[in-house]
């Protein structure tokens, strides 16, 4: 498949793979023809050196002059590895080609090689893209984090110096399973004792090395006898007359926990580099831990080759360090406490230290960790099991929004209507065509004749009503004849009501035009069939009307009149009242001169002198449409917003 | 037969169509025809009643689920009939009430269609998202909206109202478009009858 890396080339700026015919990088863009090779032609050999390409690159990546500088906080096994790796040749062994080329590599930057720099920007980017760091950073942050809760609280325990009388209970237990006086083989230390009940609190640098010495001694004669070193067990150890309280502790601890097995899961590289702290028998691989809990066992139960209580403490210090070397207190608590405190301390009892003031906050630091590396390895542990479904997220019910929505909608056009109808002002604005209307309609003489074609539904009414009444009121003041037709027949108690806001006389009728303006197209072709009898459609010459004027909310039924009947009578005139919502269509026709004028929309309606329009309400429910239209706009956008946030989280 | 005889019959009144209204203008054939086609929508208007009002009796005999709705509308239907052929179609006092039952119907059915426009044009953007149609339309709608207010118009700035003005004129490039492509269409569907290519009248 495609996975074989060996015909891939990695582009020495990203570090990513491209195939090898590729000029370009597909994920950069960056120039890859000197990584081009011609199949079939040998690499032409490098000049100053025999060496095969492959082993420089080798040579430079296991230089650790040009390596980057190894983190503190490696794993185990990168500590191991290192340790087994050979010590780095000295520059005057190395040979002259090898040190031109580490020259040469810390003078120029491309000096390593497209290849090898390749490898480098692509390992570069899997170190930052890589798990390994984002976790060292997640126990780092977790070890700040508890080292500062740990300090916290060591500050606030009473500090037990302040009742010295009182002997603390980890002493009390000590005690308690102090052995008989002489099964104790041990040497007590002669110190001065610096509180009341005879035992100092911190630790010197005699009764230290005074302990290590009979930890040595006892490990001494243990390899020699072993099955005789059941005289020494970890309890009959006496507590060190100057042992640090936090030693103390550590003891406490190591005698009431019950110990661990070694299968215990560690999944903190740190904490797996502190079991590897070389211990007496010289391998760096076992844990100090394993010398310390034993001695917690019971006394009939131990085993002499684990239960050494003196092992504890010739586990503190490592074999390397003389004996009478000064012991710094250091290693105690970090790089061999640490271990043991974090395997064999049992929550329930880690929560009550009886002299907490003296504990060192790394104590406390480490159980925390270890809850959290627990808790991260339960985790790991249940990664890949069957779980329960995912809930499903229930949305917010939207009945609120939307009754809020309807009720503004609702309020609002109730008080708009219930404040009163509001007209436009006279000067108002009119549109062009309205114009245009108004003064054909001026320009009409007294007895000519308009044909009035209503062609509308009730649900169209109050707005085109609102519309033609003020026309037809001019009309019938210019003295015009109108002659009305109804093409729907709603028309006709329509028509009742635009007589009335018309102001029109009683007398005005309104006749069905059955098929529209089919009915009056034979008229229109042929000028010889008006006058027929028989005609339905009541008119009896169309060429005789000045004007037609076609109140409709169907634009399609106005462009029929305009093109099926105009173009056969050239001398009829041809004006609408239409809707809004349909003025656009008709605005070509009004631009070619096929309509004299048309009139519509609110500001239109006030050609007259009548104002039925209800223009605040209008105003109102524009106003709600626009909120509407804006609240969809920023609901989207929010929807986007927080859709983007969860990817970004995901 | 079956199939010519409808294709037949288009082709027919189409070219007599043509022929009274272009060639033979005064022959009265296109008078003769159109006054049929008036009849015969007439009368497919009464069979579209007749085909209602039986639908609703079926309705009501089976006692299907929402026959109280057609039994209002046959009631009504009958209603309007007899009182329409007792007092007379022209009886202004049948005119007023039929006004006063349909035109309130007719305007809260307006009223709520604009209401499902304006939850649809809030809800146009999350269900189809962004997209050139939405983005355009929202945009129109807004434009169209704020000059519809009036506020800016009753600024009366010169500069102002030509503007304005530009931006309604702007319909009207749509509407010469719609314009062309209804008579592009209107052109072809009269092809297709005449030449016998419709397929509604191989049905």
């Amino acid at each position: 498949m495609t996975d074989d890396h060996s015909e891939v080339n990695l582009c020495p700026n990203c570090g990513k793979e491209n195939l090898p015919m590729v000029t370009r990088c597909v994920h950069c863009g960056a120039e890859m023809e000197s990584l081009f090779t011609i199949f079939g032609q040998p690499q032409e050999p490098n000049e100053e050196t025999e060496e095969s390409l492959p082993d420089i690159i080798e040579e430079i990546r296991n230089d650790p002059a040009l390596r980057a500088p190894v983190e503190p906080e490696s794993s185990q096994e990168n500590q191991s590895d290192e340790l087994s790796d050979e010590p780095p040749i000295p520059p005057e062994q190395l040979p002259d080609w090898l040190a031109k080329v580490r020259e040469r590599a810390r003078e120029e930057e491309g000096a390593v090689g497209d290849l090898v720099s390749g490898i480098n920007a692509m390992d570069a980017v899997r170190d930052e893209e890589g798990v390994e760091g984002e976790f060292n950073a997640w126990i780092n942050r977790i070890r700040e984090k508890s080292q500062q809760e740990n300090r916290t609280r060591a500050r606030q325990i009473p500090d037990e110096s302040d009742e010295p009388d009182q002997v603390p209970e980890w002493l009390q237990r000590i005690r308690a399973l102090r052995p008989s006086p002489e099964e104790d083989t041990t040497h007590e230390v002669k110190t001065q004792p610096a509180f009341s009940d005879g035992l100092p609190r911190e630790w010197t640098d005699e009764a230290l090395a005074e302990l290590r010495r009979q930890a040595l001694q006892e490990a001494g004669e243990q390899e020699t006898e072993p099955l005789a070193g059941s005289s020494t067990p970890a309890e009959e150890l006496e507590p060190p007359a100057e042992m640090t309280t936090g030693a103390e502790e550590q003891a406490e601890f190591a005698q009431e926990e019950p110990s661990e097995s070694k299968e215990d899961f560690h999944n903190i590289p740190e904490d797996e580099a502190d079991f590897s702290v070389p211990t007496q028998n010289g391998s760096p691989e076992q844990p100090a831990e394993i010398e310390i809990e034993n001695p917690s066992e019971p006394v009939g139960e131990q085993n002499p080759e684990t239960e050494d209580a003196e092992s504890i403490e010739a586990n503190l210090t490592p074999l390397e360090e003389p004996t009478e070397v000064e012991l710094d207190e250091e290693p105690l608590t970090e790089e061999t406490l640490e271990p043991a405190e974090a395997e064999s301390a049992p929550p329930e009892e880690v929560e009550e230290p009886t002299d907490s003031s003296a504990v060192p906050p790394d104590l406390l630091l480490l159980r925390d960790q270890q809850d959290r590396a627990s808790l991260l390895a339960a985790l790991v542990e249940q990664e890949g099991r069957v779980t329960a479904d995912k809930q499903p997220t229930h949305k917010p019910s939207s009945k609120v929004g939307r009754l809020v929505v309807e009720l503004l909608l609702i309020i609002g056009l109730v008080v708009s209507i219930v404040v009163g109808p509001s007209a436009l002002a006279e000067d108002a604005p009119k549109s062009v065509p309205a114009l245009a209307l108004n003064e054909q309609i001026v320009s009409l003489s007294d007895g000519d004749k308009v044909l009035v074609v209503m062609d509308y539904q009730a649900a169209a009414s109050r707005e085109l009503e609102a519309l033609a009444a003020p026309v037809l009121e001019r009309l019938q003041t210019k003295g015009a004849a109108l002659s009305f037709r109804a093409i729907q027949p709603a028309g006709l108690f329509l028509a009742q009501s635009l007589f009335e806001k018309a102001a029109m006389p009683e007398s005005t009728r309104v006749e069905y035009l059955p098929g529209s303006y089919l009915n009056l197209l034979p008229q229109a072709v042929d000028p010889q069939t008006t006058n027929s009898s028989n005609d339905p459609s009541g008119v009896e010459n169309l060429r005789s009307f000045k004007m037609v004027l076609l109140v409709s909310d169907s634009a399609e039924n106005i462009r029929g009149w305009l093109e099926q009947i105009a173009p056969w009578v050239g001398s009829l005139k041809f004006a609408a009242v239409t809707t809004q919502m349909e003025a656009p269509t008709l605005s070509p026709y009004f631009d070619s001169g096929q309509l004299i004028g048309y009139a519509s929309g609110t500001a239109d309606g006030t050609l007259g002198t009548q104002s039925a329009f209800n223009y605040r309400a209008y105003r109102v429910g524009l106003l709600l449409m626009l909120v509407m239209l804006l609240l969809g706009i920023i609901s989207k956008v929010e929807a986007d917003a927080i859709r983007r946030e969860m990817e970004r989280s995901e | 037969m079956k199939c010519l005889l409808p294709l037949i019959v288009g082709v027919a009144s189409g070219l007599a169509v043509l022929i009274g209204m272009f060639l033979i203008p005064q022959g009265g054939i296109l008078s003769v025809l159109l006054n049929w086609v008036i009849v015969v929508a007439a009368v497919a208007l009464l069979v579209a009643i007749a085909s209602l009002v039986l639908t609703h009796l079926r309705f009501i005999a089976s006692g299907k689920k929402g026959f109280l709705l057609s039994f209002v509308l046959v009631v009504s239907f009958l209603a309007t009939v007899g009182f329409g052929l007792y007092l007379g179609v022209d009886d202004p006092v049948f005119l007023q009430w039929v006004g006063a039952v349909v035109r309130p119907i007719e305007t809260a059915l307006l009223g709520l269609v604009a209401l499902v426009m304006m939850s649809a044009a809030m809800k146009i953007f999350r269900e189809r998202g962004w997209s050139a149609l939405t983005v355009s339309f929202g945009f129109s709608a807004i434009v169209f909206l704020v000059l519809g207010l009036g506020f800016l118009q009753d600024l009366n700035i010169p500069l102002l109202n030509d503007a304005i003005r530009f931006v309604e004129g702007l319909p009207m490039i749509g509407a010469r478009g719609l314009l062309i492509g209804i008579g592009i269409g209107l052109l072809m569907m009269a092809f297709r009858v005449l030449f016998g290519m419709e397929g509604s009248a191989n049905d």
